[in-house]
């Protein structure tokens, strides 16, 4: 187990570049989540760091030690691939001794009947039997090591390919999608498992994923990729709360937060749609700004304080949370805001619906879509001041 | 079959009720399907399974090429066939033969194939050079290797006497004419098999060889154990079934280069049939000679569909 780190790392495949200097630093025993869209260069960072691409330009470093020159094989690293790419001829016992039997056995201990017959194999093979079964207990798998591949379930096949990769202490796990193959219900489970996992292993995890909530449930610190680029390296609530830039924002989340028009005024004030907001940013006086407000920052309101005046679009109700789609006037895309159930029982699509910013909730973006600093500043001083 | 039931059952939800309008649209279905498959079972009939019943009967008789009499004679080809020395020779030289050229037309086709598929480049050259012998006219590349194998001026001679090599008669010395012919067939067959494997090495997923990377496999020595062989088993099985038909099959080269000889040395199955029905004129014993081939390539067909379907097949 050990520190990663990449250092400007760049990967070209022909004259696309998929990594445009990626530098990243992976503590020892840390989850650390790559999240972004696909194609965004993600699951070739992985590749990169397992050593299975080779980086057009940059370091990778293990431990403190350039493994540039080092084949994927010599890292010491495990992975687990969305495929699972288990081997398909094999059981599931041996598919999980694989990488035991690879290390410890050369390739006349290997040989089939004849390898048996050399001095302290059987010994060997005793131990790496007892590994295996051990970690097939760990993983609930131990009445299934006789099956081959093709008889498990898309559940129990990724738990082989865990097992496969726990089975010996690497330095670092690497995990490429490894839920996306599975339906909605055992991925929440397995989500779970993986990062009970990672408490009970204290291994770094390095986990490549698409789905944002997969990141932001198992994940110490997320690292956001957008076309080759890391764009924020955070914990999931500093990713969440405070994007430093307007894809961030948008990526994560669900529902989408949103993005409202605004313009600065004197001192720094913005003003969306009308309404003069409590924080201040550092702006020149007519900058136009755009600004993102999670649907749960936005309230409805009944008192007769200036609002964002909408009417109610669609209602979506998700039994837990409900989701008002608001048209607001000057703005495109319905606001969306989040509700109790309780709260949304008198609202009725077609109504019109006053809207209010939770205080200090919302974040800045310029026109090249970075975040603007905040200076905060009470609400009622704002408007009326 | 699936189709006509959901489509019969669409016709019956359609018009409930109406009994005899459904039976006649069963039938009409029933007879549509006949008409539909009538052309391909007639042309099978007629060029398969027509055929191979003739031979059977055939070699239950006692016809001769042109002759106006007929007579059944039961077992009595066979009888014959069973207790005739050249008969039992041909048979041990097919089968010689398809154990030399089967085993090395594999491994051939597959070194060949992983030596292709790891280079970066003149894949598509390699490939083509590789394939002619598969294109080529068996009869024509029959005729070339007489002129490279002729014992005094042919190129392969020539060659050997340069560095220092006795010189062979290649085609005429009894020890070697078979392993001669088996070398021609090799080359001719292993083309053709390196393409079957080159389609299966393309079809290993990559993640496989990411996995086994990982997995601490270093050399590709182990990487082709753990990987490629066992991924390419229902190729290899299908390859392996193919070479043998086709080795069994051995009559070109025999035919343009040694006529069986010397002294019966490269006699095989299909070349014996063939003296037999059409030198010697008895087609009976000619037939049964083809039942005997049938049977062989027979019993490879059914082996090649029951493991191929039973035990080579992971996912």
């Amino acid at each position: 187990m050990a520190q990663v780190a990449v250092r400007k790392i760049r990967k070209s495949f022909d004259r696309t570049d998929v990594l445009r200097g990626v530098d990243l630093d992976i503590a020892h025993g840390e989850f650390i989540s790559l999240v972004g869209p696909s194609g965004c260069g993600k699951s070739t960072l992985l590749r990169v760091i397992a050593g299975l691409e080779t980086q057009t330009d940059g370091d990778v470093l293990i431990g403190e030690q350039n493994v540039n020159g080092v084949r994927a094989s010599r890292r010491d690293l495990a992975m687990v691939f969305q495929s699972y790419a288990l081997y398909p001829h094999l059981s599931v016992f041996d598919n999980i001794a694989v990488p035991l039997r690879m290390r410890r056995l050369n390739a006349w201990q290997r040989l089939p009947v004849a390898g048996r017959l050399v001095p302290g194999v059987r010994r060997i093979d005793r131990e790496i039997g007892a590994e295996v079964e051990r970690v097939a207990a760990l993983l609930g798998l131990a009445d299934l090591l006789g099956r081959k591949p093709g008889q498990l379930s898309g559940g129990q096949r990724q738990r082989v390919a865990v097992g496969r990769a726990i089975v010996r202490h690497p330095k670092a796990f690497l995990l490429d999608e490894p839920l996306s193959n599975l339906d909605a219900k055992l991925r929440v489970h397995m989500r779970a498992e993986i990062a009970q996992l990672h408490r009970r292993l204290g291994a770094t995890f390095i986990y490549v994923t698409h789905d944002q909530a997969e990141a932001m449930t198992m994940s110490d610190r997320i690292a956001v990729m957008m076309a080759g680029n890391i764009v924020q390296v955070g914990t999931p609530d500093e990713i969440y709360s405070h994007p430093r830039d307007i894809r961030v924002a948008e990526f994560i989340g669900s529902p989408k937060i949103n993005i409202l028009p605004g313009r600065v005024e004197a001192e720094g004030r913005v003003v969306v749609l009308g309404l003069p907001l409590d924080q201040r940013v550092d702006a020149a006086p007519g900058t136009a700004v755009r600004v993102g407000i999670r649907p749960e920052a936005v309230r409805p309101t009944s008192g007769s304080e200036p609002a964002w005046k909408g009417s109610v679009g669609y209602v979506e109700n998700l039994g837990s949370e409900v989701f008002v789609h608001v048209e607001v006037g000057g703005v495109d895309e319905p606001v969306l805001v989040r509700l109790e159930p309780s709260e949304a029982r008198a609202i009725a699509v077609g109504s019109p619906l006053a809207l209010l910013p939770r205080p200090s909730a919302a974040s800045f973006f310029d026109d090249r879509g970075h975040s603007l600093p905040v200076r905060p500043l009470a609400y009622r001083q704002a408007a009326h001041g | 079959m699936a189709d006509v039931t959901l489509r019969q059952d669409a016709a019956v939800a359609a018009r409930p009720g109406r009994r005899p309008a459904r039976d006649i649209s069963r039938l009409r279905e029933q007879w549509t399907a006949i008409a539909l498959s009538a052309p391909a079972l007639f042309l099978m009939a007629l060029l398969l399974i027509g055929p191979v019943a003739a031979v059977l009967v055939m070699s239950f008789t006692d016809y001769q090429l042109g002759a106006s009499a007929i007579a059944f004679i039961g077992l009595e080809n066979y009888r014959d066939l069973f207790s005739d020395r050249v008969f039992w020779t041909s048979l041990g030289n097919t089968l010689r033969y398809v154990a030399i050229v089967v085993p090395a037309s594999v491994a051939l086709g597959l070194g060949v194939a992983l030596l292709i598929e790891s280079g970066d480049s003149l894949k598509r050259f390699y490939r083509a050079v590789f394939f002619i012998p598969v294109m080529a006219t068996l009869i024509a590349m029959a005729i070339s290797w007489e002129y490279m194998l002729h014992p005094q001026f042919g190129l392969i001679n020539l060659l050997l006497k340069k560095v220092g090599l006795a010189p062979h008669a290649w085609l005429t010395d009894p020890a070697l004419a078979l392993p001669t012919l088996a070398v021609i067939g090799i080359w001719q067959l292993f083309g053709f098999n390196m393409v079957l494997f080159l389609a299966g090495l393309v079809s290993i997923p990559r993640h496989l060889y990411d996995a086994a990377e990982l997995d601490g496999v270093r050399s590709a020595w182990s990487r082709f154990w753990l990987v490629t062989w066992p991924m390419l088993g229902p190729v290899t099985m299908f390859v392996v079934i193919i070479s043998a038909i086709r080795s069994f099959q051995v009559f070109d080269t025999v035919q343009v280069l040694t006529k069986g000889g010397p002294n019966k040395a490269s006699e095989v199955l299909l070349y014996t049939m063939y003296s037999e029905g059409f030198e010697f004129f008895r087609s009976g014993r000619a037939a049964a000679i083809a039942v005997v081939f049938l049977a062989f390539v027979l019993t490879l067909t059914v082996i090649k569909a029951r493991l191929i379907e039973k035990r080579v097949h992971y996912l």
